[in-house]
């Protein structure tokens, strides 16, 4: 019983991974353009870099869904809904960018 | 083994002005093999994704065993839908893809099939159209779940493959319920139970194939 439910939930994550490789990796392009930012102005540019993922975020979700929506049945078909899937997708996303800032502060301190 | 129904009706479908659905009732049980035909535009696609819960018309109501279902594919178990423009990812490993659709008790089954076998170390973007589609269409077939919907399977599949799928589907038509559209509707004749023209918005049963000609389906 527990076997299975390790497998299912190991499969969800790899689901999950490909998921991050196939759609969301593409805003990593918007996490690149925050880190130049953040070292030329520190702690202050927070909140652009947040409306930079923000509107990041949005234009990729956007261009998926425009250009990729059929894509999505492959999700579909293994039980991720729409919002399932951007829920995910916003919580990587903003784990990504707790994670900048960590690393900012890190090397402004060093 | 228990019998399961689906059922679809109140289905209300309009893109813009144009009624595509309006007046549908559809049921399947395990172990029938449902085909729909219906010309270009007729709203076949739409029906099936309607089914599937990816699409939501004006009103329907989709239910297995009298339970309504607003988003049926996010139930666990019950159906599994092969769009007609693709399902896999091209940089996805065949054998990764046969893990995630199919469970551990036919997995032994697809790995070892002759089309399959040659292929299931490469990734799904490098197989032919064809190949891509016998892939995609077993994936579904021999998913644990009760229901599979299909929108051309045998698209782009050759002959010889068409004839394999055709005794595929049938074997597992044993314990699911399958419903299916095609163009390529000679495959469909030969293996469908019960059969369906979808025609100005509305289902209409088919008994054979000179139903399909009287209505104009296919030529004589």
């Amino acid at each position: 019983m527990m076997t299975m439910i390790r497998q299912k939930l190991l499969q969800k994550l790899k689901i999950i991974g490909l998921f991050y490789k196939n759609v969301v990796s593409y805003n990593l392009i918007f996490t690149a353009i925050c880190v130049p930012c953040y070292r030329l102005a520190g702690l202050e540019a927070i909140l652009p870099m947040f409306w930079i993922k923000f509107f990041g975020f949005a234009l990729v979700a956007y261009m998926f869904y425009a250009f990729k929506a059929r894509s999505l049945y492959f999700y579909y078909n293994l039980g991720f809904s729409l919002k399932r899937l951007l829920a995910i997708a916003i919580i990587i996303e903003a784990a990504s960018y707790l994670l900048l800032i960590r690393a900012g502060l890190y090397f402004l301190k060093t | 083994m228990t019998k399961h129904l689906l059922e679809i009706d109140s289905v209300i479908l309009r893109y813009g002005e144009r009624d595509i659905l309006s007046n549908v009732y559809l049921k399947c049980e395990t172990g029938e093999l449902i085909a729909l035909f219906g010309r270009n535009g007729a709203g076949k696609s739409s029906l099936l994704k309607l089914i599937f819960g990816s699409l939501h018309g004006e009103s329907q109501s989709v239910r297995i065993d009298k339970k309504y279902h607003h988003q049926l594919y996010t139930t666990s178990g019950n159906i599994r839908f092969l769009p007609q423009s693709g399902l896999l990812p091209g940089n996805l490993k065949v054998a990764k893809a046969i893990n995630f659709f199919v469970g551990p008790s036919n997995r032994a089954a697809l790995m070892e099939d002759p089309y399959l076998a040659p292929n299931v170390n490469e990734r799904v973007g490098v197989l032919s159209g064809g190949l891509k589609k016998y892939l995609e269409c077993l994936l579904i077939v021999y998913s644990n779940v009760k229901f599979v919907l299909l929108d051309e399977p045998f698209t782009h599949v050759s002959p010889i493959m068409v004839e394999v799928l055709k005794s595929h589907l049938l074997k597992q038509s044993a314990g699911k319920g399958i419903i299916l559209t095609d163009h390529l509707y000679e495959p469909l004749l030969d293996i469908s139970h019960r059969m369906y023209l979808i025609e100005q918005g509305r289902t209409v049963s088919i008994e054979q194939r000179d139903d399909l000609i009287a209505r104009g389906y296919i030529n004589p």
